[in-house]
């Protein structure tokens, strides 16, 4: 009798909670006048999701139409006895490219920031000396905001890059980097901590079998502390992505964050609804990425009470 | 019979006039003051005392896992170094790596001891110390799936699989349930019968260390506790847990012990003032003068 | 006859000229900033001129002008939609250094100045010429004097925003309340916000913010670009009180720039994009129907965006004063006519002048120098460059090419009637009332 009943309790809150908002939102937005129209409500977010799907639709028939051209040109050139360049489509990137963008900065931010803090960890936690040198400058830069970062960041890379061809965009790179420097101190922290929270009998059965630094590193320090150092990612992880959507817009990243920002500058009647959207969009992926690192972390806990 | 003839020459492992305490120096505890100890080679051992006297202590002093703070722990009559595979340890918590298997845990050991074997013999060595114990259908699963006393097997295997010369066991039993217990202890007597390892036992219950021991040697309560005479056990091996209760003389044994140790807590509490609330590693006392019992970790 | 035989010269060289080089760089991507006179820019790509070029654009917002000025000096942006007085600035080094230069001259006229509901109400109570149905325009900043003074009087000075320190808007603003008899306030070495000695107040706010700040009351007006204006009248919140044609017709507004550095590696692929962007004000000066097309594109949300019926009014040459009362004003975005097009040194002297004016530009200059100054950022070569290849592809007519030297003859379009001629600038500067006199 109980299985059935909790079900219904676990499917049925949330659904009521969130109907009960929709609810409250359209009430609430009819009433809302702003100087850009009204406070749209949620048939109009949907009605906005569905003009930025068209406008992808309507980009990718361009885009098709410019290959026709391109091809025309190619047949042309070919037949002529000239050499031929392939030509990238260049039309402006649509919601789903900018979502994929933000997924790769966030993606690559995210990695840069797990390779600095997880050795950086480990040593913090082997080492008291380490830590104690380490610890007054990560309390120091923790809590700076990404928008303080960023300026200094955007002039970094712009000197740093000589060459006429980059691998990667500047303004990914700023935006990559920014994530980065907000994201790595829940890593740091969490695995230094999960490092130094090594159960003393298993430091004892290191010692007992007189295993190398890199051994007793590699079988008995790591294994213990993964969860800890998994939920430093996923903390990581979900900061590095509020952190991206405000680099986006400053740095001028071709993401979500630009997209939030030429909205505002359009100042048309679909600002808002599209804004929303955008506001879902984020809110859902960072859920989606949250549970994805809820998933890995499972994965790597051991159940620690079983010594 | 009860009071044992002066220590053997060069034994094996040994316990010179040791002290050991803990806190900062303004609150110093003491835990073990003038502890002198000696094993044979060969010689199985029981030290028995009351839980939170110092049994834990005593034995990372035996193991090299701690130092003294005065006098000196000898390794066949040399300064001990610190722990290795030639003291093999099984912890009071067994201290399994959740994270490997059974195989693992005791492969472990083999493949650090062993590390210029080829993999496949280091490997089928940790098979058979599984097979020792028994546990080989369950050689590819891992502590959180295993019962207590499965667990403790498996730390058995791996403390063996080095094959050290001496065994130190921090009351390996003493989180079973009776039946296992009982169970464990006639395979211990067994293994020990069989092997040449010279073994210490830190055990709280009298009638184990009677099962299992050559010698018997009372712990009294801290602080500075210290090692009381040993009693010698002179029953025949292989004991038989049965008969040994129909036995006038290990009952004779048991009782002088037991009132022995009794003694001690006695003396200890009409003459120990309260007890101060220092910071213990890894021991929370069990006050036996006041009301209301810890639990032990 | 004269202009008939330059027309054949031009066009015979221009027929060799067309058998030039294949572009240095082929992808390119420019920036531009969401107002409507990105037109040219939005145009070239959507009817395929840079792609006849054999250039590949992709256009890109930008979030504001400074950092749409930082992407080109960097090296992100191979050139940009720029305000008239950005490539003189830079160069000079006021904000960021950098030595930049423009070719094309992006349209004329297109901004105007928006105050709040509530200063026009004043207005009209101390000028009831205002308050009719359709009040008399242009209408000079002595209008505002009173309500500058009511504001002074109550301690709180009367703040106006405007969109760059070195934007068009900032000089026609200044221009248009000095020629009422308000000191808009001086830059000084120690006063980087313009506002000494200043009757009214005078800040940068981003675009898409100034609705919003007008509302609030952190502004009580604004000069910008469209679709700003006509927003606030679609949205109640403003009244556009002049037009920046008003203030000075036919004045440059923006300039396609590029960093020097960009002009000097790549100047075949410059002159090819001169080129496409001529072509397109040509089209957008041509019909009115092609700016109706215009609407419909530059409302998309990738470009302006915001609604077409906000867009259209001043692309289609008509605007709003209040709710209503709709004028009709074609010249309100030139993008071809009247040489539009055309960089004249003159137009950038001008903002010399006014930077000078205003204290920007700290100390005097010599008239030699502002000549110096300008040819190093007015590249009219360049346009004609492109104009002959246009001519000898038969795009263009001579008629389309102007008679000059490079400077305008003297203009006497101004608001207050004072004339202005590019040649001698101090003369100009000494014969304005308020600001710096040499």
């Amino acid at each position: 009798m109980g299985e059935p009943r909790t079900w219904l309790i676990k499917l049925g809150a949330p659904l009521l909670a969130f109907a009960l908002f929709l609810a409250l939102w359209a009430t609430a937005a009819a009433r809302i006048q702003t100087s850009i129209g009204a406070l749209p409500g949620p048939m109009q977010v949907v009605e906005a999701g569905r003009s930025l799907v068209a406008d992808h639709r309507a980009e990718r028939v361009k885009a098709a139409e410019f290959e026709a051209r391109m091809a025309a040109k190619r047949e042309a050139a070919l037949a002529a006895g000239e050499t031929w360049k392939e030509r990238r489509y260049t039309g402006s990137p649509t919601f789903p490219d900018q979502i994929a963008t933000s997924l790769a900065t966030v993606f690559t931010g995210f990695l840069f920031a797990s390779l600095v803090a997880l050795p950086l960890g480990v040593l913090c936690g082997t080492s008291s000396t380490v830590y104690a040198a380490l610890n007054p400058l990560i309390q120091l830069f923790r809590p700076v905001s990404p928008l303080a970062w960023l300026p200094i960041v955007m002039i970094l890379v712009s000197a740093l890059s000589t060459s006429g061809e980059p691998l990667f965009e500047k303004a990914f790179l700023s935006s990559a980097i920014t994530v980065a420097l907000c994201s790595l101190w829940p890593t740091l922290v969490n695995t230094a901590l999960g490092v130094a929270s090594v159960e003393r009998d298993h430091l004892n059965v290191a010692r007992v079998l007189r295993l190398s630094w890199a051994v007793r590193v590699r079988k008995i320090v790591i294994p213990s502390a993964l969860p800890w150092i998994f939920t430093g990612l996923r903390l990581s992880l979900g900061v590095g992505w509020m952190v991206l959507i405000a680099a986006e817009m400053l740095a001028q990243n071709p993401g979500l964050g630009k997209f939030v920002w030429d909205m505002f500058q359009n100042g048309s009647s679909e600002t808002l609804a599209r804004i929303m959207v955008a506001v879902f969009t984020i809110g859902s992926i960072g859920f989606a990425l949250d549970r994805i690192m809820v998933l890995l972390q499972r994965a790597v806990s051991h159940d620690v009470r079983a010594t | 019979m009860t009071f044992a003839p002066p220590e053997p020459a060069v034994p094996v492992l040994a316990l010179r006039g040791v002290a050991k305490g803990f806190g900062p120096a303004a609150r110093r505890v003491s835990v073990l003051a003038g502890v002198d100890f000696a094993l044979a080679a060969g010689e199985v051992v029981a030290i028995v005392g009351f839980s939170g006297s110092g049994k834990t202590t005593l034995l990372s002093l035996l193991a090299g896992l701690a130092w003294p703070d005065a006098g000196q722990v000898e390794l066949d009559g040399r300064p001990a170094p610190e722990a290795g595979s030639e003291r093999g340890v099984v912890f009071q918590s067994y201290a399994l790596l959740p994270w490997l298997t059974v195989l693992g845990n005791v492969q472990l050991g083999v493949d650090s001891v062993f590390a210029a074997m080829p993999r496949r013999e280091r490997r089928e060595r940790a098979l058979a110390f599984v097979k020792q114990v028994g546990l080989e259908p369950a050689r590819a699963k891992y502590p959180s799936e295993l019962s207590g006393g499965m667990r403790q097997r498996v730390a058995l295997a791996r403390a063996l699989a080095l094959e050290p010369r001496i065994l130190l066991l921090d009351e390996p039993l003493g989180a079973l349930d009776a039946l296992t217990r009982a169970k464990l202890q006639d395979q211990m007597a067994r293994l020990f019968e069989r092997s040449s390892m010279s073994v210490v036992l830190v055990t709280n219950d009298v009638d184990e260390a009677i099962l299992l021991a050559d010698r018997i040697v009372p712990l009294s309560l801290g602080p500075g506790a210290s090692l009381g005479p040993s009693f010698r056990v002179a029953l025949e091996r292989p004991r038989q847990r049965e008969l040994l209760n129909r036995d006038p003389a290990f009952v004779k044994l048991r009782n002088e012990v037991t009132t022995h140790l009794l003694e001690l807590a006695a003396r200890r509490a009409a003459s120990s003032p309260p007890r101060p609330l220092t910071p213990r590693p890894e021991l929370q006392p069990l006050d036996l003068t006041r009301r209301g019992a810890r639990v032990l970790r | 006859m004269k202009r008939m035989r330059g027309g054949r010269t031009l066009a015979a060289v221009g027929a060799l000229l067309s058998l030039a080089a294949a572009p240095e760089k082929d992808e390119l991507k420019l920036g531009f900033i969401k107002l409507t006179d990105c037109a040219p820019l939005v145009l070239a790509k959507e009817l395929g001129y840079f792609e006849d070029e054999d250039l590949y654009v992709t256009l890109e917002a930008q979030a504001n002008w400074k950092i749409l000025l930082d992407r080109v000096i960097s090296g992100e942006l191979d050139g940009a939609h720029m305000l008239a007085g950005q490539p003189i600035g830079a160069t000079l080094g006021i904000g960021t250094q950098a030595h930049v230069v423009t070719g094309f001259s992006m349209d004329l006229n297109g901004n105007a100045i928006t105050v709040s509901n509530d200063v026009w109400k004043r207005m009209q109570a101390a000028q009831p010429a205002l308050a009719a149905e359709k009040p008399p325009h242009p209408i000079s900043a002595a209008a505002l004097r009173p309500v500058v003074e009511e504001f002074q009087a109550a301690g709180q000075p009367l703040r106006m925003g405007m969109v760059f320190p070195l934007s068009t808007h900032n000089y026609e603003l200044r221009y248009w309340l000095a020629a009422g008899g308000i000191h808009p306030g001086l830059y000084t070495a120690s006063d980087a916000t313009g506002t000494t000695d200043a009757d009214v107040l005078i800040s940068v706010t981003p675009p898409p913010q100034m609705p919003a700040t007008l509302e609030q009351g952190t502004i009580q007006g604004y000069c910008v670009g469209e679709p700003w204006n006509q927003q606030a009248v679609a949205k109640g919140i403003g009244v556009p009180v002049i037009t920046d044609l008003e203030i000075w017709k036919n004045n440059p507004e923006k300039v396609f720039g590029v960093s020097a550095q960009w002009a000097e590696r790549n100047p075949e692929t410059h002159v090819r994009l001169v080129k496409a962007l001529i072509r397109a004000g040509q089209w957008l000066d041509a019909t009115p129907e092609n700016r109706h097309t215009a609407v419909k594109i530059l409302a998309r949300p990738e470009y302006v965006g915001a609604d077409a019926s906000v867009i259209a009014n001043s692309m289609t040459g008509t605007f709003e004063y209040e709710k209503g009362d709709r004028r009709e004003l074609p010249d309100f975005n030139v993008f071809f006519r009247d040489h539009a097009t055309y960089p004249y040194y003159s137009d950038g002297v001008w903002y010399l002048t006014q930077m000078r004016r205003w204290g920007q530009i700290g100390e005097a200059k010599s008239d030699a120098w502002y000549d110096e100054t300008i040819r190093r950022v007015y590249k009219p070569e360049i346009w004609r460059a492109a104009a002959e290849r246009l001519i000898a592809e038969g795009k263009l007519g001579p008629s389309d090419v102007p008679e000059t030297d490079g400077y305008a003859p003297k203009d006497d379009g101004f608001i207050d009637g004072v004339a202005y001629d590019g040649r001698a600038p101090n003369a100009y500067l000494r014969s304005l009332a308020i600001g710096q006199k040499d």
